[in-house]
């Protein structure tokens, strides 16, 4: 029977391992699982695509004896736990030779030992055993001098994502730029817990920056994102940016100016005048930033290449929109990512008509969008290639028509993948003010009632989020509305729906049987 | 100018020499032998088969070149196949295998990918019995072999 199986095509792609790895590659790890067991062809073929990547969470960890059987499979680990001292002793103890990425996630740092340092001692022997093989580093809710000294010890590290940097002098850091920091491609540096320098450091006399301009090579650098909390870190971040020809990724997130620097982005500006910023950044991320529009103009001129652009939470306003629409039409072809999400100088016209203009946009994001008179400016969304789309559709009043014309135009976005209209909801800074607009989405549910038929031919979609938890009680009839539908949204590709129909009712305080016998 | 291509069972199938270099093979074929009008033989692809893979070749003529992403985060990998795709492979599973070694020969990335990931979606959601009927594959596993796979692998259950 096997002789005849043989000849076949799907014997001779099944029994190909080059074949087989390709299929798995799109799986993810627990269908990979189920390939393994289903014969030993398979198994031998694909066992070390399954080893590749060892995540842990919640303790599950693979016994001591089966890690080492499969330790030189092992390329990346990823470890969520609660405090890495408590992280299975297995861990604590592995050597893997080809590691090289590792990511290590402590969520519950509050609850470790008073004394810093002895949590992570574990941490540091692992990262030291791996210094020559770890190419990728990140590091969630983990710091001390000690570690930074094992993590600046990783000769091959290219990629490092930190969330507190423990900066002890800037003299160490210094000393330490040629041989780690300028030769990492990416830096991220995210958290809120900076150290802060000491206030008289050598970084703010400008003299002495030039000296460090002059006497410090490039660096590889390819994407930076630091949050600069202080003068001291916007010197670093300055000093990183001149020194990286190669940038293409760069995200501030710095959330004030400081006096005599002023914004980054007039920073920016100001060093494009002069001719010390050049690179052509393909993606630009200024949150948290104020800004004045001549600043954002002689920013987007420059950048010639500029795919992603994100402004959320910044003072992008009508203004700053028509500079880019008419002052720079190259955008208009070729932006492929937006955010506008929590500028609040916004209104629902601008959105349409960014909706309208932008031809190459694949994603977009901006929360709060009043939609009014929709009826009257009949332009379809001229971006249909679009797959991500996220804003909260606030109407003004009960306006059904403005609310089906957004549905129209929705049905027109063939590519859609994503849908996601529950940001207002997930904006914790609204005040209660603003819950009588948030009352207004009660208006889109019943019009999503009636506009799914439009949204039928999206059988693309991965995900779609209505404003559904938002607290205030549900009405019965937006109760009914999921019910009702939920065979139909569950059925649009296994996305994800907000909660069950189960937790919808008891949202609403109303029981399953009572819907049923009125649907 | 249009390339001869001749399949397996000696049809003979005339394509834009811009379709043909959809397939990395032929383009280099052509390549090292320069502009002639000699049929190019691909004595592991049939007609039924090769017909199907013009058709792709046709429909994406004007794509551009895929740069090669060598990416493994599985994040930036898409799992989603263009509509286009979808309805052109929705072919019995003979034809499928057929079309991903033809793929394969031919050195189609696009078309191996878009084949695999049709692969990868009937796997999708099937536990291993459900999967070896569906590929009439035969559990070649003893008791105690399946007993130690699961015992080594339970910590990546349920995720």
């Amino acid at each position: 029977m096997q002789d005849l199986q043989d000849s076949s095509s799907p014997t001779r792609v099944l029994d190909s391992p080059e074949l087989l790895i390709l299929v798995a590659r799109h799986l993810n790890k627990r269908q990979v699982l189920s390939c393994l067991q289903v014969c030993r062809t398979w198994h031998k073929a694909l066992i070390s695509l399954f080893w590749h990547d060892v995540f842990i969470m919640d303790n599950r960890c693979p016994r001591a004896p089966v890690l080492r059987k499969y330790a030189d499979l092992v390329l990346r680990l990823i470890v969520h736990t609660e405090v890495f001292c408590w992280a299975p002793a297995e861990l604590q103890e592995i050597s893997l030779p080809r590691l090289q990425t590792l990511g290590v996630h402590q969520w519950n740092i509050n609850e470790a030992p008073k004394e810093l340092h002895a949590p992570i001692k574990p941490l540091i022997k692992l990262i030291t055993r791996h210094q020559s093989s770890l190419t990728n580093l990140g590091l969630r809710h983990v710091t001390s001098q000690e570690l930074m000294n094992a993590v600046v010890g990783c000769s091959q590290l290219e990629v490092l994502r930190i969330d507190y940097l423990q900066l002890e002098s800037l003299d160490l850091w210094l000393q330490q730029y040629e041989s780690f920091w300028s030769r990492l491609r990416s830096l991220t540096v995210g958290g809120p817990w900076f150290t802060k320098l000491e206030e008289d450091t050598s970084f703010t006399n400008p003299k002495l920056v030039e000296m460090l301009d002059a006497n410090f090579g490039q660096s590889r650098l390819r994407s930076l994102d630091i949050r600069a909390v202080n003068k001291d870190i916007l010197q670093i971040q300055s000093f990183l940016i001149q020194k990286s020809p190669e940038l293409r990724d760069l995200r501030w997130r710095s959330t004030a100016g400081f006096e005599d620097h002023g914004t980054p982005l007039a920073l920016m500006a100001r060093s494009i005048q002069s001719g010390r910023f050049s690179q052509q950044l393909e993606t630009m991320f200024a949150s948290g930033v104020e800004f004045n529009n001549s600043d954002l103009k002689l920013v987007l001129e420059s950048l010639k290449g500029l795919k992603t652009l994100d402004v959320q939470h910044t003072g992008f306003n009508v203004s700053s929109w028509l500079i880019l629409k008419n002052e720079i039409p190259r955008y208009m072809t070729t932006l492929k990512s937006l955010s506008l999400a929590g500028c609040p100088h916004l209104t629902g016209k601008v959105i349409h008509d960014v909706l309208c203009s932008i031809e190459s946009l694949e994603t977009f994001h901006a929360d709060y969008v009043k939609f009014s008179n929709l009826v009257e400016d009949e332009r379809d969304w001229l971006c249909t290639g679009i797959k991500s789309l996220k804003m909260a559709i606030v109407m003004d009043g009960p306006q059904e028509e403005d609310d089906l014309m957004v549905m129209y135009r929705l049905s027109k976005l063939t590519r859609l993948e994503l849908l996601d209209m529950r940001a207002l909801c997930a904006q914790r800074t609204y005040n209660k003010k603003d819950v009588s607009r948030v009352v207004l989405l009660r208006g889109v549910m019943p019009t999503l009632a009636r506009g799914l038929e439009v949204l039928e031919g999206l059988t693309r979609m991965r995900f779609f989020g209505v404003c559904l938890e938002r607290g205030l009680g549900w009405r019965l009839d937006e109760t009914m509305w999921a019910l009702h539908y939920w065979p139909r949204l569950n059925e649009l590709s296994g996305m994800k729906f907000y909660s069950s129909p189960v937790e919808i009712c008891k949202k609403a305080g109303v029981r399953l049987t009572d819907c049923q016998l009125l649907l | 100018m249009p390339v001869t291509l001749t399949s397996l069972d000696n049809q003979e199938f005339k394509v834009d020499k811009e379709v043909a270099e959809r397939s990395i093979l032929i383009k280099n074929m052509i390549e090292d032998v320069g502009e002639s009008d000699a049929p190019i033989p691909l004595p592991n692809v049939s007609a039924a088969v090769l017909t199907k893979v013009i058709e792709y070749c046709e429909h994406h003529r004007n794509d551009p070149v895929q740069v090669q992403d060598e990416t493994d985060d599985p994040r930036k990998r898409s799992n989603d196949i263009e509509e286009w795709d979808m309805k052109f492979m929705q072919v019995d599973q003979e034809m499928l295998f057929e079309i991903i070694l033809a793929a394969n020969y031919l050195d189609i990335k696009p078309l191996l990918d878009v084949g695999c990931k049709t692969v990868a979606n009937i796997i999708k959601g099937k536990t291993p019995e459900e999967i070896r009927k569906a590929f009439n594959i035969v559990n070649d596993f003893t008791p105690e072999e399946e007993a130690q796979i699961k015992k080594e692998n339970e910590w990546a259950e349920d995720r």
